[in-house]
């Protein structure tokens, strides 16, 4: 298998999407190829790192309920024929 | 009310108007709008602007009729979403891009804040790429349908835009060692 070959499978290789055979044949191809090694490990790193790195916080308390009322008022008043029925309060805002 | 799939309650606005379908739908899917407009806002009053102008264009345009099932509810949603981060990220003047709060707060040596300036410095398409297919859990079929792009082009953005996140840490990690 060329490097280029190798190149354009690393990041199904990195998702664990490859078949068995091809995936022996890129641990084959970089157990024997130095550029190809780091290719793979410089990438899975980037893809580690990023993946580790995006922890959320969450959106403010009261934030939903807010805009649940503000949507409510504004997309019932609205004039694109969204009917706020008042009648149907059972979970409150609607 | 039996709540059902995204569609069912989409319809079952559409068709007698009920506003509780419009409220399931929000509670439904408020997180992950939020926590896809963090994706490109650090602060979070930004991002939850993002989330306001996303359920409110998407009520008025489900009132209009304008969603006609052609895609997943979620990923019509989505689409949204990504519209109003990218059309707010191109308004000038905003101080709050997820890059300059970083410049501004984070420590230099922390490797979360490396990532996520190295993701602030993408083009706008390959850092969408990596926000949908890496963080989000987003199948490359779904996500062509979110960017608007074939299947082909998409899994070629999400290889060039891994290979450039790792080119530009790559980089940074150089400049910091003096190298």
């Amino acid at each position: 298998m060329e490097c280029e070959t190798v190149r354009e499978l690393l990041g199904n290789y990195i998702d664990e999407d490859l078949t068995d055979t091809l995936r022996r044949a890129v641990d084959k191809h970089v157990a024997n190829c130095t550029t190809c090694l780091v290719d793979l490990t410089t990438l899975q790193h980037a893809v580690d790192s990023l993946k580790e790195s995006q922890e959320i916080e969450q959106a403010s308390p009261w934030f939903a309920e807010r805009l649940l009322h503000r949507l409510a008022q504004e997309t019932g008043a609205s004039p694109t024929g969204i009917e706020t029925p008042v009648k149907d309060l059972q979970l409150g805002l609607w | 009310m039996e709540l059902g799939t995204d569609e069912q309650l989409v319809s079952r606005f559409m068709s007698v108007g009920d506003g509780r379908a419009l409220e399931a739908l929000f509670r439904r899917h408020m997180e992950s709008v939020y926590r896809l407009a963090r994706r490109y806002f650090a602060v979070r009053e930004d991002a939850e602007e993002v989330v306001s102008e996303t359920f409110f264009r998407c009520f008025r345009a489900l009132g209009d009729g304008q969603y006609r099932g052609e895609s997943l509810f979620r990923t019509w949603l989505t689409r949204i979403t990504v519209n109003v981060c990218l059309e707010r990220l191109r308004q000038p003047r905003l101080p709050t891009l997820l890059l300059d709060a970083l410049s501004e707060t984070a420590a230099p040596e922390t490797e979360p804040g490396d990532v996520q300036l190295a993701l602030g410095k993408l083009p706008d398409d390959q850092r969408l790429a990596l926000i949908l297919c890496d963080l989000e859990g987003y199948e490359a079929k779904e996500a062509s349908l979110i960017i608007g792009r074939s299947v082909t082009a998409v899994k070629s953005l999400h290889y060039r835009a891994r290979r450039t996140l790792r080119d530009i840490l790559e980089r940074e990690k150089r400049e910091e060692d003096g190298v």
